[in-house]
């Protein structure tokens, strides 16, 4: 059954056929269907939907603003901000507004003057009563000129946040909205930034390669200078890829229509990049995740190679700034998810457009963030790009099969029951920061830095290295313990379960010992994370360097403490003066 | 975290250890007795003497890395004689033995006057002052306001009824323990409920309760702090724990409780502990770890004009509700807050859905 086919079978299925709009319920259908790991599969989906559904149903609109779920009219009318409502949609909301706007203004200009001319004369009363005739006198006006100037305005398309819009005001819109957010990626207007387009084959990532390629044309306002290039991480080798050829064919052909130069890392490449080694780190890889207990653990994992990957091709190719097309939809999730992975201090950073990451200079930025995945999908749809192929398996994954998965299944569900849901949760990001503590001190797996307890931690033990010990290894037993009893209690009852243990702590090998070291400069999800980790040897260099690079670093600085001149001792020193 | 088991370090006291040479497994903590349960927030198998000392001792953890009482404190329990309020009352009584606390303990019991709810939960209330000999005292919303929540949803019908009821019984707890002269009051809140607000507040978009909801001591600036020493306590192990001690206690959900909203969450934290079971404290953990932009200001606390009680506004909520009710504007107001409610909402996400606001300019255009 292809994969048209199975959605078709859905949608008749769920007798939705007659909503005037392709509402969310029945994504999340589809969604149910299609939850993974990555963000491709579900919006092709939803576009295959959308293509299907665009064929049978030529005449209606496609719907994914605020009135979205008022299928029973419930908003009072009176609410409703587009009070000159057109309520037939057959005219352009934006369209409409320009053209009022254009005649109006000369008015205003000739009224002005007016209102001038009565201000000389003195009396307040006859301004007033003037602009009461004025206002009585554009009512008509309004709906004269809207009939005037009936060509130029456009049939709409979509119906984008309770206003109907038509292709090439949408066009505008999206634009707008786009380079708003990506002009923080730019920190001199004159040179050329490089940046790196995360690819990953969805719509999501496709739309930011195509709109930043109308930014560097000059579409819009201004002409803007970038440097693009564009990477694609293969993850095929665990999650193989529905068509892979088709895929990177497809990534390779648009990119190259745009004249962005493409590569492709694969995420073996985790455990290096000697070709000669490629194939044992294939097999590596497999294993690595097979020694993981959990979905949500390798999810997360793979997330974090792939970020990790991104920067370092980043890095390579001299990009300092790496795009990602993460929409509203998934930041909402993201949120939730990261939320329940304990992640509260890293999750505004996160979740914003500017992705802030303390060590490296590379940033992320995700200029869809103000944007719904449907409104991504609609635009994609018209801009009449060839069709993407599917990237993922389209496989019956539950909801329930990892922490991910269950949130972007709970947000599509309340997204359906009140659709303001995930802007919602994004206003409620905007008011939490993440604040960088001491840069010095990130997490070793996600390179997010490290709350002030847990640095804390880092530096007492060092300070003594014993009696430190039992206070530290306590600290993670809660977390590690309880994670790895649970897991594995059954298959392993080895070392480096009871690693964290107090009680192995006096008879610890250098084996024990290096892991213990290396759950410190986790942060707290990651210490989970770690703790379903069976084989500890399996995870990616990267980390362990990590861990090592800023315990070492800590060492070093403690050595020469004594020594260094730090913001507090020159304060108290002062007061001390002061008194 | 302050959850922290003293796993290693528990010697169970089991006078006369039963060896069972079953081959089955033992208890993964004394590892002497027949393991009866499967720990929930851990996962670990244990015996019901081991459950009974993690439980006890972690919230005696709790409660004295928080520093949540003093010596000679008056401590009045907020007790519904639903499961956690009995198990609270259970451990706090055992504990204040155990560990000489030193506390004056108060049941303080409110009667909202809910027929077929309330009346029978406060009789299981009454059992449990009989069983741990705390002094009991009932105070009821009819004494207080003159209203049962019967009455008022006769008037108000089921819509924003919670919305009294919460507001009273939050005023009604102070003013008990005020007659009890405790200083104190300790509810029954577990990690469950805490986690689940926290998402709530997330998905309501309400910073200043998502800043105070994961507190363990909420009032602490007025005269009555009230505490959650079950804050790091599964919901689950309560239930365990209630089971396996036999407590009295009554469990039937208020009549007057149609939370779809909450419903919903409740159910996804279930689905996400089933998946991971440290999610509810990791949930409480990154709440724990949020900061918040400077400019959310928390609301000043002042007193009411009216009644002296400790509120934001002049007037306070109870107060206010309370004048409602009594000119019988109550359903109306309710229905105009909800509607300038929904308006302000609608208001809000459109500014922030589109900052140029294309029909607003033509509103005002219009205008």
């Amino acid at each position: 059954m292809s994969l048209l086919d199975s959605i078709q079978s859905i949608v008749f299925n769920s007798k939705s056929i007659n909503r005037v709009s392709i509402n969310s319920a029945q994504c999340t259908k589809i969604d149910c269907h299609l939850s993974h790991s990555d963000g491709g599969n579900k919006s092709s989906a939803i576009g295959l939907l959308y293509v299907w559904y665009m064929s049978t149903h030529e005449e209606e609109l496609p719907s994914c603003g605020s009135n979205d779920n008022d299928v029973n009219n419930t908003v009072p009318q009176s609410t409703r901000r587009s009070q000159l409502n057109l309520q037939d949609n057959t005219k352009c909301a934006k369209c409409v507004f320009n053209i009022i706007n254009n005649t109006t203004k000369q008015k205003e200009k000739e009224k002005k003057e007016k209102k001038q001319q009565q201000k000389k004369k003195g009396s307040a009363d006859d301004t007033a009563a003037a602009a009461a005739v004025t206002a009585v006198e554009e009512q008509p006006q309004v709906s004269e000129i809207i009939e005037s100037a009936k060509d130029a305005i456009g049939k709409p398309i979509v119906h984008f946040r309770s206003e109907s819009l038509c292709w090439e005001c949408y066009k505008d819109l999206m634009l707008k909205k786009f380079r708003t957010n990506i002009v923080k990626a730019r920190e001199s207007k004159r040179e050329a930034e490089k940046l790196l387009i995360a690819l990953s084959g969805g719509t999501c990532s496709m739309v930011v390669a195509e709109l930043l390629r109308q930014c560097i044309d000059g579409l819009g306002k201004s002409k803007m200078f970038f440097d693009i290039q564009c990477v694609h991480v293969d993850e095929s080798l665990l999650y193989p890829y529905y068509q892979y050829q088709e895929t990177l064919e497809y990534l390779r052909e648009l990119t190259a229509s745009f004249g962005f130069p493409f590569h492709v890392v694969p995420l073996e490449n985790i455990y290096g990049t000697d070709p000669s080694t490629a194939e044992s780190r294939r097999s590596r890889l497999i294993d690595s995740f097979k020694n993981v207990s959990s979905n949500t653990s390798k999810e997360d994992m793979i997330v974090y190679y792939r970020e990790h990957l991104l920067s370092q091709t980043a890095h390579t190719l001299g990009c300092n700034k790496v795009v990602l097309g993460t929409s509203s939809n998934r930041l909402a999730s993201k949120l939730v998810a990261s939320t329940s992975k304990g992640r509260g201090f890293t999750v505004p950073n996160e979740t914003s457009v500017v992705i802030e990451q303390p060590t490296n200079n590379i940033k992320f930025y995700q200029p869809l963030r103000d944007l719904l995945l449907k409104e991504i999908y609609i635009y994609y749809r018209h801009l009449r790009l060839r069709e993407a192929p599917v990237i993922h398996p389209f496989t019956e994954t539950k909801p329930k099969n990892s922490i991910n998965t269950l949130c972007d299944d709970f947000l599509h569900c309340l997204q359906d029951i009140s659709n303001q849901t995930v802007h919602t949760l994004l206003r409620s990001v905007d008011k939490l920061i993440s604040p960088s503590v001491n840069s010095e001190f990130i997490c070793s797996m996600c390179l997010s830095p490290l709350t002030s307890t847990e640095i804390n931690a880092i530096e007492s033990k060092k300070n003594s290295n014993n009696s430190s010990a039992s206070s530290n290894s306590n600290e993670c037993c809660s977390t590690n313990n309880s994670k790895s009893d649970q897991c594995c209690s059954t298959t392993s009852t080895s070392t480096t379960n009871g690693g964290c243990c107090s009680s192995d702590n006096n008879n610890n090998n250098s084996n024990n010992n290096s892991n213990n070291n290396l759950v410190q400069t986790l942060c707290y999800s990651c210490r989970i994370l770690y703790g379903d980790i069976k084989q500890k040897e399996s995870l990616a260099p990267y980390v362990k360097e990590n861990s090592k690079t800023l315990l070492t670093t800590n060492q070093l600085k403690n050595e020469i403490k004594d020594f260094l001149l730090e913001d507090d001792q020159d304060e108290d020193e002062d007061e001390g003066e002061t008194k | 975290m302050d959850n922290t088991t003293p796993t290693t370090t528990t010697n169970v006291e089991n006078s006369t250890p039963i060896k069972k040479k079953s081959g089955g497994k033992l208890c993964e903590l004394c590892n002497v007795a027949r393991p009866v349960l499967k720990r929930p927030k851990t996962g670990q198998m244990i015996c019901k003497e081991c459950f009974y000392t993690v439980f006890e001792d972690e919230i005696h953890h709790t409660i004295v890395s928080n520093n949540l009482f003093k010596r000679g404190d008056r401590v009045a329990i907020g007790a519904s004689g639903g499961k956690d309020s009995t198990v609270l009352a259970e451990v706090m009584t055992l504990l204040n033995k155990k560990y000489d606390y030193g506390l004056d303990l108060f049941l303080l019991s409110i009667d909202e006057g809910i027929t077929g709810y309330r009346d029978d939960s406060l009789e299981t209330v009454k059992r449990n002052q009989q069983q741990y000999q705390i002094p009991l005292k009932i105070l009821s919303y009819k004494e207080l306001y003159n209203w049962t929540m019967d009455e008022i949803v006769k008037e108000i019908g089921l819509k924003g009824n919670c919305t009294f009821c919460g507001v009273f019984r939050r005023q009604a707890l102070d003013r008990g323990a005020v007659i009890l002269k405790a200083n104190k009051i300790v509810t029954g809140h577990n990690a469950d409920d805490i986690a689940e607000t926290v998402l709530m507040n997330l998905l309501r978009g309400d910073i200043p309760r998502l800043q105070r909801c994961v507190n363990i001591v909420t009032g602490s600036e007025g005269a009555l702090p009230r505490s959650k020493p079950f804050k790091y306590t599964y919901q689950k192990e309560i239930v365990m724990y209630a089971y396996f001690k036999k407590l009295d206690y009554f469990s039937t959900e208020c009549i007057y409780a149609p939370n779809a909203y909450r419903g919903h969450a409740r159910d996804f934290l279930k689905d996400l502990e089933a998946i991971r079971p440290s999610v509810i404290i990791d949930i409480i953990h990154s709440a724990e770890n949020f900061h918040f932009r400077e400019e959310n200001k928390m609301p000043v606390q002042r007193n009411c004009i009216q009644c002296g009680y400790i509120c934001s506004n002049d007037v306070c909520m109870a107060c206010d509700l309370l004048k409602n009710l009594n000119s019988g504007l109550a359903k109306v107001k309710l229905s105009i807050n909800l509607k300038r409610k929904d308006k302000d909402n609608n208001n809000n996400n459109n500014s922030n859905n589109n900052n140029t606001t294309l029909s607003n300019q033509l509103v005002i255009e219009q205008k």
